[in-house]
């Protein structure tokens, strides 16, 4: 609760609530008789004082990009999780969140997986990280155009 | 004719104007260096740093208030350093000028962050000075796209090509390469036709 009212020592303050994982737990809890801390796959517990479930760190979100062994290891649990359609689960998405430090307005969740920040692309020009230091920018070509009067059209 | 009587009615009534003058180009082309030359002569203060590492200028540089005064002409005008533009930002760039791993990346960022800051400069501006580093082969991917960004606003646009103090200079490729513009060269460094870069702005821009 704290780090959910405070931040997490990295800057971030996004959490991701899952209720499924919570719901196995609580299931596993009644058998069990205990109630302890959820953990997504492929975060670290969080030591929550409370025992509220089903809280991922925001530790993992931005990941240090030089950690090519932190990336793999993501990178195959996001392989395993996948659900049956296919798609990536949300809490990739999640870990993938952007941050006011952020210059890239597209993110590289997994191979085939991009996370957008529509409010950045929708006034800047595209901006993808490839790695810590290294970034491509896609200045369009054609821009609205302007009236005689100087006003855009 | 109607074109000359207004120039001349300019002229005669020695008529004010504030402009927003934006100076584009790729990194180290020598953007800063004009700038502050342009500074120094004209508001008596330079109005950023200069150096051989390439995104030196990673925000943009604003100098209000500068007045040029030029055949009875006078122009009030803000001139706006830019960031280099370029299309890929790479810190391993920095390393051979003995920078370190961390601050080379940190300056990749900031760098990034000043290539989106100089493209959305581009609806703020009144006119532009696109620089061209006239020793290098002009038909590049920035230049060719910051020049339609420029004409599709239809700003009003100089282009500015610098380093004719250089041995390797060729003006005359940086010419052809962008035909229909009007067109300067000059040298930043040594201040060479800096009076005919005044010229150009006052009867081309203003």
């Amino acid at each position: 609760m704290q780090e959910i009212n405070d931040g997490c020592p990295c800057g971030s303050k996004v959490f991701v609530f899952d209720k499924g994982a919570l719901s196995a737990n609580s299931i596993a809890g009644e058998e069990t008789g205990e109630k302890g801390i959820v953990s997504l796959p492929g975060t670290k517990d969080v030591a929550s004082p409370s025992g509220a479930g089903g809280v991922a760190s925001p530790i993992e979100a931005k990941g240090g990009a030089g950690d090519a062994s932190v990336q793999m290891e993501r990178k195959e649990e996001s392989v395993k999780n996948s659900k049956e359609d296919g798609k990536a689960p949300e809490s990739n998405f999640a870990r993938m969140a952007f941050t006011h430090e952020d210059v890239e307005n597209i993110k590289v969740v997994t191979q085939g997986v991009f996370s957008i920040d529509l409010n950045a692309l929708s006034k800047n020009p595209v901006v993808l990280k490839d790695e810590e230091g290294v970034y491509y920018v896609r200045i369009p070509f054609e821009y609205r155009e302007r009236e005689g009067n100087g006003k855009k059209k | 004719m109607i074109h000359r009587l207004l120039n001349w009615l300019k002229k005669v009534l020695g008529k004010k104007k504030d402009l927003v003058l934006g100076i584009y180009g790729s990194p180290n082309v020598g953007k800063t260096t004009l700038a502050n030359r342009i500074c120094v002569e004209l508001a008596g203060e330079p109005v950023g740093t200069v150096s051989p590492v390439p995104h030196e200028t990673r925000s943009v540089q604003k100098k209000e208030k500068i007045v040029l005064r030029m055949d009875g002409f006078s122009l009030t005008m803000s001139l706006l350093d830019m960031p280099g533009i370029a299309v890929k930002v790479d810190y391993r760039d920095f390393l051979e000028y003995g920078i370190s791993k961390e601050d080379a990346q940190k300056r990749a960022r900031e760098a990034t962050r000043g290539v989106v800051e100089a493209v959305r400069h581009l609806d703020r501006v009144d006119a532009a000075l696109f620089m061209i580093d006239s020793t290098e082969d002009p038909y590049t991917q920035v230049n060719i796209t910051i020049m339609g960004n420029i004409e599709a606003r239809k700003i009003p646009i100089i282009i500015v090509a610098n380093k004719i103090d250089l041995p390797n200079a060729n003006v005359r490729r940086v010419r052809e390469a962008f035909p229909g513009y009007d067109f300067v060269e000059v040298s930043a460094m040594t201040g060479e036709n800096l009076k005919g870069l005044y010229r150009e702005i006052v009867n081309r821009l203003s």
